[in-house]
């Protein structure tokens, strides 16, 4: 055996084998018989530190613990030895019935175990007991390895329903006497946790009841618990669940039940909203003197109002893609109008007041940050008309842009706006509603903190807002021509260089969806496509053209490129006007471009002979291509598309040399390939 | 195991010119390689830079005044304790609330710890060797168990069952 493992490992691998093995045996012998306590307790602890992490060992530890548990939880059902007194030595030493040599050595196999095994195995039942019975640190260690496990993607309800029949019973409303009680606020934590998981998850018993409501009912009730952070993780809990599960639930006075806070209810039998709740919770956290405790406040703030808006969004039929589609000025009216209804029944409105007065150049940083993501949540669009319009989006939009106009030593770091950021795109994600004032703020953004913003963020913001229909594509090219005409200011001339860089190039990426631009738009019988390039995209190319030909040079190069991405996709009619320009560009024999242009337009022209070749032959043969035809036909199209795929992608099925010629090639692929 | 990201990364102690004294992570930084070290470097700065123009809002607010940053994944919370700044870094979890409460713990672990000469640089040095005890007993592997002093104090003398 010695022979085969230093075969594998090595002589050197066998040596820290054994004596890795050598020190777990005695780690494990004075785990078990040592009778000095504290270095029975540091040999179990050690076990899970300081054992490598080998199969055959983990397996040898993770059964000598377990073991443990089993021997300690034994002693706690009293089904071990428990009445037997302990005399210790010396004539002034009390004899002990070893409650609390138990509870220590239970505490550190628990500890022990959550440090170093990732699967619960076979002793799941003792760490659902030691839960429910072991002292405080001990039950905390056994509630995380709980949660830990039925958060695990692997758990499903349906093959542990022992488990959870015994989980469930731990519940104080539904076990009674038998419910837990845990005096420790991090087990109260990870035990809210285990049940908002069990009760997304849901459970089913043999019998087909559903018991996922309860584990709800009691993250409900852990809002009125008498520690803060337990009020919080209950709090985030719920914003997980939709809202209109939220709306319906009431917070129960349970009584005698632990860690409940003292004048909660004001009638033993009156439940509590959950929004009543929230909002009372929120508000005293607001007022604390200590930041972490405001900061936690604003961001579970934020994580309500969020769920409560998409609830909103989804509801009104805002947010849903046919939707999006059809989004137009006259609907964003029609929004407003509805909208007036609704603002009174907001559930969290009053918390706007009192988030407000974190937005001031005093509050730190991250406060002022989750202030304000918070109250981006908490504002729904408004006209400027409405009679609450200081307190809408226009009001949230203002407050932002003082703080990105603040001077220097005021402004938020960038790490902190890039998580503003992050909350604005989501909402212009949600819904099409916020998109214009998004696009204002990104403007006073560029105006004032350009350095911050990033090609990901921009494009990010810009390519939702182009998804949104004419409506958006028109609004988003307002913005980008803004953004360009904006003022070269001297101290950010490197950075408006950069930004107007990000504009060309998205300019040239989506173009032809802004403009809705196609190849085969100019060479159909349609007679309002035949009028010419629409004005929409003959502005586009406007812009692009001169950033060609008066920018620096990496603009130029930007352009360029831009113009070439545009002919590649678009109708015959542009791909003729850009190779025209190409070609005065090289006529210039201006060195700077000459060498980037050539290329482009040289490919532009073999597009143009390779069309121009299959329509006379299409002429000449009335539209019947022999065989080597077809395949000349097919072995052309394909170079130019790997030429063209040089600068830019393609769509599927694409056809570079004319729209016509897609029945040829498709017959000519079914055919021989 | 089934630790995993939710615990504590990063515990620091510099002084106010920003001199590294104590430097623990917990979690992938913990390894000692080169690579690693230089990661763990950069952490460290980082965290300097981003806190430091608030340190003078921590003495300034008195003790127990603890200041809060987070970056979208990870909260730190920081105080001044005497001369010293002390930085706890976790996620999930061990939020803002949970970190400021342990850090209140720590902070008076260490001034029980230096009581006799007052928390600064150089009494923490004479002791060091007793606060990292007291700190390995408080966290391992990022894993928070014991808050209490008393606790603490037993454990870290192998007097478990030890009254307070």
């Amino acid at each position: 055996h010695l022979t085969s493992i230093g075969s594998q490992h090595g002589t050197l691998g066998v040596i820290s084998f054994m004596k890795s093995k050598d020190m777990l045996t005695l780690l494990l012998r004075d785990a078990n018989q040592r009778k000095e306590l504290g270095r029975r307790l540091v040999a179990i602890l050690n076990t899970a530190i300081m054992c490598p992490q080998d199969t055959g060992l983990e397996t040898l530890s993770s059964e000598a613990l377990s073991t443990l548990l089993k021997g300690q939880v034994a002693l706690l059902d009293n089904k071990g030895e428990r009445g037997k007194t302990i005399k210790r030595g010396g004539i002034f030493s009390k004899a002990t019935d070893g409650t609390k040599e138990r509870d220590l050595i239970l505490w550190a196999v628990l500890y022990a175990y959550r440090l170093r095994f990732s699967s619960l195995g076979s002793i799941m039942p003792e760490i659902v007991t030691s839960m429910r019975r072991g002292p405080p640190l001990a039950a905390r260690h056994a509630a995380a390895m709980i949660a830990a496990h039925v958060t695990d993607t692997s758990f499903s309800s349906s093959s542990s329903t022992d488990i959870l029949s015994s989980l469930r019973m731990t519940l104080p409303h539904i076990g009674q006497s038998e419910g837990i009680i845990l005096t420790d606020p991090l087990a109260r934590i990870y035990y809210i946790r285990m049940c908002a998981q069990l009760a997304r998850i849901g459970m089913t018993t043999p019998g087909g009841m559903v018991g996922g409501e309860d584990f709800y009912q009691f993250v409900c009730q852990a809002l009125t618990d008498s520690n803060q952070r337990v009020q919080f993780e209950a709090m985030d809990a719920l914003s997980r669940f939709e809202w209109a599960r939220l709306a319906r639930s009431n917070v129960h006075p349970i009584p005698g039940m632990c860690g409940q806070a003292e004048g909660i209810f004001t009638s033993v039998d009156e439940p509590l909203l959950i929004a009543e709740v929230v909002v009372r919770h929120i508000k005293v956290a607001l007022d604390s003197p200590s930041w972490p405790v405001v900061h936690t406040a604003c961001r579970i703030a934020s994580s309500l109002a969020k769920t409560y808006t998409r609830h909103y969004y989804k509801d009104g039929g805002w947010a849903a893609p046919e939707f999006v589609q059809a989004f137009d000025q006259s609907t964003e009216k029609e929004h407003a109008t509805i909208h007036e209804q609704d603002i009174k029944n907001h559930p969290l409105h009053e918390l706007f007041a009192p988030l407000k007065r974190y937005t001031s150049p005093s509050t730190p940083p991250s406060v002022r940050t989750q202030a304000l993501c918070s109250l981006l949540w908490l504002a729904l669009p408004y006209a400027s008309s409405h009679p609450l319009h200081h307190q809408g989006t226009q009001s949230w939009v203002a407050t932002a842009t003082t703080i990105l106009a603040a001077p220097m030593d005021e402004l938020l770091p960038a790490h902190h706006l890039a998580l503003l950021w992050e909350q604005i795109l989501q909402y212009v994600t949600l819904t099409p509603v916020f998109s214009s004032c998004a696009l204002s703020l990104v403007h006073e953004w560029v105006m004032h903190a350009p350095e911050v913003l990033t090609s990901t963020q921009l494009h990010g913001m810009w390519n939702v807002v182009a998804g949104y229909g004419p409506w958006g594509r028109e609004m988003l090219l307002t913005h980008l021509y803004m953004i360009l005409d904006a003022c070269s200011y001297p101290s950010h001339h490197m950075t408006y260089l950069r930004l107007q860089n990000e504009v060309y190039a998205f300019l040239g990426e989506n173009a032809n969806l802004i403009a809705n631009e196609f190849p085969g738009r100019y060479e159909t019988s349609d007679p309002l496509a035949q009028a010419g390039v629409s004005p929409c995209l003959y502005s586009i190319l406007a812009r692009l053209q001169h950033g060609a030909s008066l920018a620096a040079w990496d603009t130029m190069v930007e352009c360029v490129d831009a113009l070439a991405k545009i002919a590649f996709r678009s109708s015959y009619a542009v791909q003729r006007m850009i190779a025209k320009f190409f070609k005065e560009l090289l006529a210039q024999r201006s060195t700077e471009l000459y060498t980037h242009v050539l290329p482009l337009s040289t490919l532009l022209e073999q597009i143009d002979n390779a069309r121009q070749i299959f329509l006379d032959l299409i002429d000449k043969q009335a539209g019947v291509l022999h065989e080597g035809q077809l395949r000349g036909l097919y072995m052309e199209h394909e170079r130019l598309r790997v030429m063209v795929e040089l600068f830019c992608t393609l769509p599927r099925g694409f056809c570079c040399i004319t729209p016509k010629a897609q029945p040829y090639l498709r017959d000519y692929w079914s055919r021989f390939e | 195991s089934l630790v995993h990201d939710n615990m504590i990364h990063h515990i620091m102690i510099c002084n106010t010119q920003g001199n590294v004294i104590y430097s623990q992570f917990y979690d992938a930084l913990s390894a000692d390689d080169e690579n690693t070290r230089t990661l763990r470097f950069l952490s460290e700065q980082k965290l300097y830079d981003r806190t430091h123009a608030t340190w003078s809002s921590l003495s300034s607010g008195g003790e127990g005044h603890h200041q809060v940053e987070y970056d979208g994944q990870r909260y730190t919370v920081y105080a001044m304790i005497g001369d010293l700044v002390i930085f706890v870094v976790g996620s999930d979890e061990c939020d803002e609330l949970i970190l400021s409460d342990f850090l209140s713990s720590f902070a008076e672990c260490l001034k029980m710890l230096l009581k006799q000469r007052g928390v600064n640089e150089a009494s923490l040095m004479d002791q060091y060797h007793k606060m990292v005890l007291y700190l390995d007993e408080m966290v391992k592997k990022g894993v928070i168990d014991q808050t209490q002093y008393d606790a603490i104090y037993n454990n870290s003398h192998l007097k478990h069952e030890g009254k307070a």
